[in-house]
């Protein structure tokens, strides 16, 4: 039993650049139920970050409607109180930070929710941790004199001091260094599955979704391509490329030996990789060392 | 994915960049002091390609900063052709022979138009006008830009304006491009595009690259790989060299390329590759496995 | 909300005026400006009328994108010439109250108001056919004798582009910050007015801070391509005067001569 936590019903997003009409969104319908964790994969411009701001109100369709929790979001009522459900951290979330400490910054949103100074202290000190951070240490250090990785996840904190049920994060790897990436791709699936929230993440990077995700959903020109599970949803390399993106490592390699007759099955992650590897090294009578 | 062969080390010439027992130290007019780079010395030589990775804080963009005098060493020298960096009327022409290309595509964006902000460079070391535009309409051409031509770079997507500030320098006719983390903000269409860019203008051009990365695979175009570890100079060595010593990578905090992990996820579930020390590239890793299975 | 502004009124095109330079087209408005200032006979009315439509015509504009761009002029323009009516003593032709309107304060009024629109057509015409960078390129070449006297102009021109090229920019990183504080809750749309400067802060100072971080990136990568402030640059495309330019430049001179002594003849 699934409640329809977000549903885009034949959105259809356009604005005027200087003469011309772009058209970010086309006809795009889609469920995400409440406790998923699903990528949104694209090239840039392909309407990824567009649909990830109809997620909270930021931008209402022109044709179509968008739900959250079944309330429409072309709702001015509605719209005014969805940040409080659903987070949205944008592109290079450290542009946010403004205030004179970190925890005063953190704390931003939930005194905008009204909360009392003491429940206001424990959601900052939960989302610093939630993001491996220290509220102690590091609570009153200014956010202007943190790393671009301590800033980043200062932000992200910043959203999940709200305890929004859903949670839209645009692109947050991009420009990480690789354990910064790995770091923050944990802590979300472990928040994800510690908290239930459901967990929409746009990237460009096929490696990092199928890492973490339930369900895939492509994104090219402004439509959506595929959607479903990792295996429904891995097309053609060629059809990939063509939209800009690459097949995880993983499953370029399986797909380099299915292509030289071996037998293998599909796999996005490198253990999965590993797994169809070894069955057939140990069918031709290889031992384990 | 595999580059072209780089082109062959030519230690007989002489370098055109010289690092010896290279220090700098943060903070040195008041603030926090902190040392970012000690003791490092290497050659650069003309027609190579570098990459320069390291974890996050190792000192790779100061590094590259001092190579073409936007830092000047606290302790040693650094020396771009016969100049010393820290004399002050070098600085021009140091300038001139050694460009950069930095991280952020919006904040290299000088002029209104493409076109004049490709122009900016020439323009700047006084060349002829008919020259300018000569090199501008040709870099255009060799970066795909030449349609966008007349129009305002913020209508530019990220790596098309990436692709706008290395046409920008190499307007310039530099001997040498540095390059810091050029791609860490752009998705892999744009990031081949750049690196694609990157090899032609070495392997067909001969121009000199320095690419400071933190994406493994941007490393194997390179001829020489340069490991920074907390300031120094960890390790330097050829692709194979480097990327064979996986311990120490490891240790510093790198993550290794893709293919090198499969290699060593097999070795831990039981399959040990024979040939596992020379994997490095993907297309190494079908072939060994092909044997193997 | 701020996405597809573009700086500057231009509409790309090739018409004669396009391609005019743009000191002729600085100079040859202004000299028409001062023209339609000065004159006041029928026939010197009737000329400038005709020069504007002229230009209009010679720019390959679309009229009705042209007229529609100087809507908000029109307003202005009624009201000037009903205030004219009202305000200048003469032959009264109606009473509205204790109010006059006269046949001169009419003739003064439709004077009047013809100028502003002729002003207006000729300025919207130089910007709508100049591009900013063209603008500034001009009148960086008309101050440039001034170099001499120790005004910093190559500079000053260059801080022009910059900030053309950056205010799209700015405004993109605007619109960025305000979504991502409307997604923490910051409303921007408060009546109050004290909650209103409240909201300002996680708004302008994310702002200030990027735009400080850019300048200081962009000063580093101007002088990674050897910008030295104050130093001779070469330019790509000068600015070259052609013969249509000279003669442009010399009919509205002459229009202006022949304005100055026709209508004070009584002067000399």
């Amino acid at each position: 039993m699934s409640c329809k936590c977000i549903e885009f019903q034949n959105v259809s997003y356009m604005y005027n650049l200087g003469s011309r009409e772009v058209k970010a969104l086309i006809n795009v319908s889609l469920k995400i139920p409440k406790g998923e964790f699903v990528s949104v994969v694209g090239a840039s411009g392909s309407g990824k970050s567009t649909l990830a701001k109809h997620c909270n109100g930021i931008l209402t369709p022109v044709e179509g409607n968008v739900f959250v929790n079944g309330k429409n979001t072309s709702q001015r009522a509605v719209k005014k109180r969805l940040w409080k459900e659903v987070g949205l951290v944008m592109q290079s979330p450290e542009k946010q930070l403004f205030e004179a400490t970190v925890f005063d910054d953190v704390a931003f949103g939930p005194r905008n929710l009204n909360l009392s100074e003491r429940e206001t202290e424990r959601a900052v000190e939960q989302a610093l941790h939630w993001v491996g951070l220290d509220s102690k240490e590091i609570g009153k250090i200014s956010p202007f004199s943190l790393s671009g990785g301590e800033k980043r996840r200062v932000a992200i904190a910043g959203i999940l001091a709200l305890s929004p049920s859903v949670l839209v994060l645009d692109e947050p790897l991009a420009g990480l260094d690789p354990s910064g990436r790995k770091r923050l791709l944990g802590q979300l699936k472990l928040l994800h599955k510690d908290q239930g929230i459901t967990v929409v993440l746009i990237t460009h990077n096929m490696d990092d979704a199928a890492a973490v995700s339930d369900r895939i959903v492509v994104m090219n020109e402004g439509k959506i391509q595929a959607v479903g599970p990792l295996e429904k949803v891995f097309l053609s390399a060629q059809e990939l490329e063509e939209m800009g993106l690459e097949l995880p490592f993983a499953a370029r390699l399986l797909r380099c030996l299915a292509g030289r007759g071996y037998r293998v099955s599909e796999g996005y992650t490198l253990d999965r990789a590993a797994e169809e590897i070894l069955k057939i090294y140990r069918n031709r009578g290889g031992h384990s060392v | 994915m595999k580059y072209s062969t780089p082109l062959a080390d030519n230690v007989k010439e002489k370098p055109l960049i010289s690092l010896r027992e290279l220090d700098y130290t943060y903070g040195q007019h008041g603030g926090a002091r902190r040392t970012a780079l000690k003791g490092i010395s290497a050659d650069i030589f003309p027609g190579d390609f570098i990459a320069v990775i390291g974890p996050n804080g190792s000192g790779k963009s100061t590094l590259a900063r001092h190579l073409n005098a936007l830092l000047v060493p606290s302790g040693g020298k650094v020396w771009v052709g016969e100049m010393d960096t820290t004399v002050p009327e070098n600085v021009w022409k140091i300038r001139s022979l050694v460009g950069m290309v930095f991280q952020n595509p919006d904040n290299q964006v000088i002029a209104a138009m493409v076109e004049e902000d490709v122009a900016f460079g020439p323009e700047n070391l006084g060349v002829e006008p008919s020259e300018v535009r000569r090199r501008v309409f040709d870099v255009l051409a060799k970066t795909g830009l030449k349609d966008m031509a007349k129009r305002p770079p913020h209508a530019l997507s990220g790596g098309q304006k990436q692709l706008l500030a290395f046409a920008g320098v190499l307007a310039m006719q530099p001997k040498c491009i540095v390059l810091d983390e050029p791609t860490s903000m752009l998705d892999p269409r744009n990031r081949k595009n750049i690196m694609d860019l990157l090899v032609k203008v070495n392997r067909e051009q001969g121009v000199t690259i320095v690419l400071v990365t933190h994406f493994m695979e941007e490393a194997f175009a390179a001829n020489r790989v340069w490991v920074m570890d907390n300031g120094k100079l960890g390790q330097q060595g050829s692709v194979e060299e480097v990327f064979s010593n996986w311990k120490y990578l490891e240790d510093i905090g790198l993550e290794l390329p893709a293919a090198r992990r499969m290699v060593k996820l097999l070795s831990d579930k039981g399959l040990n590759l024979p040939q596992r020390e020379h994997i490095f590239f993907p297309e190494d890793l079908v072939e060994e496995l092909c044997h193997v299975l | 909300m701020f996405e597809g502004i573009t700086l500057g009124a231009y509409i790309p095109g090739d018409s004669l005026l396009h391609k005019f330079d743009p000191r002729v087209k600085i100079i040859g408005s202004l000299l028409l400006i001062a023209g339609t200032l000065l004159v006041s006979s029928p026939a010197g009315i009737l000329i400038y009328s005709i020069t504007a439509l002229l230009l209009l015509v010679l720019s390959h504009l679309s009229w009705s994108r042209f007229f529609k761009g100087l809507r908000f002029i029109y307003v202005i323009v009624a009201l000037s010439l009903i205030i004219q009516s009202f305000s200048v003593p003469g032959e009264v032709l109606w009473q509205v109250g204790s109010f006059n309107i006269t046949r001169e304060g009419i003739f003064s009024g439709a004077l009047l108001s013809w100028r502003l629109l002729v002003i207006v057509i000729l300025s919207s015409l130089v910007t709508y056919t100049t591009t900013s960078i063209n603008l500034s390129a001009g009148l960086e070449r008309m101050l440039r004798p001034l170099e001499r006297l120790g005004l910093p102009v190559s500079q000053l021109a260059m801080m022009m582009g910059i900030t053309i090229s950056f205010i799209p920019l700015m405004l993109e990183e605007f619109q960025s910050v305000i979504t991502a504080q409307q997604s923490r809750g910051a409303g921007f749309g408060s009546r109050n007015l004290i909650r209103q400067f409240k909201n300002l802060l996680p708004l302008l100072l994310p702002v200030v801070a990027g735009i400080l971080r850019r300048a200081d990136e962009l000063s580093e990568a101007m002088e990674a391509r050897c910008y030295r402030p104050g130093a001779h640059r070469s330019r790509m495309r000068e600015l070259c005067l052609h013969s249509k330019d000279w003669t442009a430049l010399a009919v509205t001179a002459t229009m202006l001569a022949v304005v100055v002594l026709l209508e004070y003849k009584f002067l000399f």
